[in-house]
């Protein structure tokens, strides 16, 4: 399994797939895709990583603990929605900046999606992995 | 401890400020939308109530701050008994059913701490669980009577539904709603069969017992049932199950209590003997009776707090409760064995104490009605009398003899005689000095509360030679005679009872049999096998499609829009992964079969203008892919595994081709018929206006229902944690 011609294009194909879950990110509000979607190819990568080198790397090169991540994106959504409380409108109402980029609340809140995602996810698959390969 | 106190004559004094006669009301609202206030109302009948557990409870935080100075906690001890004091302040100060009930399980939570206070015994929280689990189950039932009452009348206010009196008689609601309000004060208020719980409770600490099973816990059952007796009693459902359970009560118990040798077990089962026979003075309902009943509640309080006070000191002297064990006390326990003294001749019946006077009226009463419950009462009366003779005679007035265990002077300690003798004091006072007051302000309001149209006349300490007068001289008679032959007749009574079991063996059992069935389901359901699980699971999903999917007519599939031939090719290579996914030898071939049937799937999905779902569909079974081989490795090949039996195999394939039957005819239904297209429309015209974004399901998921996903990714978060902590353990056991 850990034949070098797998490992080198892993590293190559990860950063590209990486970039692209980042891009259907930010594209997910008008082209298909959204902070799922996103989240679960990062994990896939993720986990052709781990295939590749060890889930010790992974935890290496993170450097946050996964747990941490997903707790970051769960406050985030959740903080998103106060934006539009505190402005005196029901929580979690989207709320946008009017001028030029498209940035507004949703946005926050996928974000959070996607780290929640990402996090929960990678550590399942990084504590099975460390468990049983 | 000092604070306590402080307060407790503060609620006295402003309880006796505020109060008037005729009742007043206050009201607050809590939470409107459910009808539920924060309502007092205080009338006779509470502040009868609210006066007997502040005084007495004064008399009892006293005589704890001695009686509990050495023991740990005993700050701890305080705060509980004042807690515990507000709780049932608050359920005989409470204007509205909810209120009542949230106070009513507060007394349970607050009492299981007081009667399980020694926990360092198991047999002490032992029985403050089963006190708990008795109380607390009536309490269950209480809140389901409630909830009637309170839909017959429309409200929760119990002004409003006290003032429609017996208007709901006609309701088919009526007998639930009673049997269940009954169980909660029967079980609350110690009747039989749940009498052994307070018998039980004597694992507590003396000031505990005082003040619990006098003038609160137990009386919670009889507040209850004198705050609805209006809307109840002119039923007569209400007045056979209360004067058939009260009755048996009394006889019974009165009977156990003769058998006990230990003095606060004594006292306990006389306890029940007393509120047996407050349930069948209120069955009984006439203005006699029901003064009678409020006189008895006062008196009892008095008497049953004094002597569990003085047995408290008993105990603290000899460190013996054995009736054999302890005796000449009196002349070491000076005070003690006067409000001893007192307490037993009012709970004798001998005048002119307060004890005396309800006997009276509960003769008068029952010679209204006819000799049956006379009868009763005098024998019951009797009994207690001999009781109360056993309770003090023994232990204060009998010549020492080998059996007994000498005593220390442990009056030295003001605060463990000054309670008990006030409270015997209080007796003389209440039914000679204080009777006019009593009555004005106490006992005919209370009456009124209870009975509004009886017409109540002020008790009086003689009224003339008379049948009742002459019963309370027969029973005194047989009280001491009782008394003089006692141990015979408690060797009559061990011999003839010896059969039957207790109502403690029968908790046990109920007890025991719950747990036992409940690990028998646990096993059932929780075996840990995973086929059995996911067998259980499709099987009960097969029994659903059997069952609950409409037999659609078939419509011709031909007929529906023409079938395109890259649609057959999937369908067939769908067909084909997972044959071989059921056919396959090897584990690896099956996933990877398994991931190129859902690839397949996501490949329909595309088709079928689903990108969103498509993408994730085919993201997730890369992953599940990704997950199975990395778990594959370490599982045991197919070869290693004993196959099923073929009459399983037989009924997998039944289930299997149950269920896809079932999803076939269901997802045919659904696209046979014009689908809803309100939802669609909807997000479709408002998706770019409102939210700024042309992905619908996007836009559903972050911002139209963005609370929803919310919700999923903190179940994912949670699947993640549960994982790690379960992989987690494995590791740290491993090590």
């Amino acid at each position: 399994m850990k034949s070098v011609i797998f490992k080198t294009t892993a590293h190559i194909v990860i950063g590209i797939m990486l970039l692209f879950s980042l891009y259907l990110l930010f594209r997910g509000h008008n082209e298909p895709g959204g902070g799922f979607i996103g989240a679960l190819i990062a994990v896939i990568a993720f986990a052709l990583l781990i295939l590749s080198e060890s889930p010790h790397y992974i935890r290496k090169r993170i450097g946050l603990s996964p747990g941490m991540i997903a707790l970051t994106g769960v406050c985030l959504s959740l903080g998103s929605g106060f934006f539009a409380a505190f402005s005196g409108k029901a929580y979690l109402t989207g709320l946008w900046c009017k001028t030029g980029l498209a940035l507004g609340t949703p946005l926050l809140f996928d974000v959070g999606v996607y780290l929640a995602v990402i996090g929960g996810v990678l550590s399942i698959l990084l504590d099975l992995a460390e468990e049983l390969l | 401890m000092g604070l306590s106190v402080a307060l407790h004559l503060f609620l006295l004094i402003g309880l006796w400020v505020l109060y008037t006669p005729l009742g007043v009301s206050w009201h607050w609202d809590w939470v409107p939308s459910l009808g539920a206030s924060f309502s007092i109302r205080l009338d006779g009948l509470s502040m009868l109530f609210s006066w007997l557990i502040c005084g007495i409870g004064l008399f009892v935080q006293l005589y704890a701050f001695h009686y509990m100075k050495d023991k740990p906690l005993s700050a701890l001890f305080h705060l509980y008994l004042t807690l515990f004091m507000l709780a049932m302040l608050g359920l005989v100060l409470a204007g509205n059913l909810l209120l009542l009930f949230i106070f009513w399980e507060l007394t349970t939570v607050t009492s299981y701490l007081l009667i399980g206070f020694n926990h360092d015994q198991e047999v002490s929280r032992k029985n403050a669980l089963q006190a708990m689990l008795v109380t607390g189950a009536g309490g269950l039932a209480l809140l389901a009577g409630l909830i009637l009452l309170g839909q017959m009348a429309g409200t929760w206010e119990m002004d409003q539904i006290i003032n429609r009196g017996a208007a709901f008689t006609s309701d088919n609601r009526f007998a639930p709603a009673l049997i269940l309000i009954l169980i909660g004060a029967f079980t609350k208020s110690a009747q039989v069969p749940f009498h052994f719980w307070l018998p039980g409770a004597m694992s507590a600490p003396a000031p505990v017992s005082a003040f619990l099973h006098s003038a609160t816990m137990v009386k919670g059952g009889i507040y209850l049932l004198a705050r609805l007796a209006p809307v109840f009693s002119q039923s007569d459902l209400w007045f056979w199950s209360l004067a058939l359970t009260g009755g048996i009560t009394a006889v019974w118990t009165v009977v156990v209590a003769l058998q006990q040798r230990d003095l606060k077990l004594m006292l306990a089962y006389s306890t029940n003997v007393a509120l047996g026979k407050l349930v069948f003075l209120l069955a009984l309902g006439t203005r006699y009776a029901i003064s009678a009943a409020l006189m008895f509640t006062i008196a009892h309080a008095l008497y049953k707090a004094a002597l569990f006070m003085v047995i408290g000191t008993v105990d603290k002297a000899t460190g013996r409760r054995n009736i054999d064990q302890v005796a000449g006390l009196g002349r070491i326990l000076k005070f003690s064995f006067l409000a001893a003294g007192l307490s037993a001749l009012s709970k004798a019946g001998v005048p002119p104490l307060p004890g005396f006077l309800s006997k009276e009226y509960m003769y008068k009463a029952a010679l209204q009605i006819s000799y049956a419950p006379t009868i009763l009462l005098v024998f019951v009366n009797a009994l207690m009398g001999a009781m109360a003779l056993l309770v003090v005679v023994r232990p204060f007035i009998s010549k020492p003899d080998a059996r007994t265990v000498p005593a220390t002077p442990v009056e030295k300690y003001i605060f463990l005689w000054i309670p008990p003798v006030c409270l015997g004091i209080l007796q003389l006072w209440a039914t000679t000095l204080g009777l006019h007051w009593l009555n004005t302000t106490l006992i005919i309001p209370a009456g009124q509360a209870i009975a509004p149209n009886a017409g109540y006349v002020s008790l009086k300490l003689w009224q003339g030679l008379n049948l009742p007068l002459a019963l309370s001289g027969v029973s005194l008679l047989f009280a001491f005679l009782l008394f003089k032959y006692h141990t015979r007749i408690k060797r009559f009574i061990d011999r003839t009872t010896r059969m039957l079991p207790t109502g403690s063996q029968c908790y046990e059992l109920i007890v025991k049999g719950i747990i036992r069935s409940g690990s028998a389901l646990t096993s059932v359901l929780q075996h840990g096998r995973l086929t059995g699980y996911i067998f259980m699971l499709f099987f009960l999903m097969a029994l659903v499609f059997l069952f609950n999917v409409p037999a659609l007519p078939m419509p011709d599939i031909v007929d529906r829009q023409g079938i395109r031939f890259y649609e057959v090719l999937l369908a067939l290579g769908l067909a084909a992964a997972v044959t071989t996914v059921i056919l396959s030898h090897s584990r690896l071939l099956a996933i990877v079969s398994l991931g190129v049937a859902g690839f397949i799937t996501t490949l329909f999905l595309m088709f079928y203008n689903a990108p969103d779902v498509a993408k994730t569909q085919l993201l997730v079974e890369t992953l599940s892919v990704i997950f199975l081989v990395i778990i594959v490795g370490r599982l045991p090949k197919f070869s290693e595994v004993l196959p099923h039996t073929p009459v399983k195999r037989m009924l997998n394939t039944a289930i299997a081709v149950t269920i896809g039957t079932g999803v076939f005819r269901v997802l045919y239904a659904m696209s046979a018929g014009d689908p809803d297209t309100t939802l669609i429309d909807y997000f479709a015209a408002n998706s770019l206006i409102a939210a700024h974004g042309r992905n619908i399901v996007n836009v559903i998921l972050v911002d139209f229902r963005a609370i929803d996903t919310l919700g999923e990714i903190t179940v994912v978060v949670m699947a993640a944690l549960a994982a790690s902590a379960i992989l987690l353990k494995k590791k740290r056991t491993d090590r």
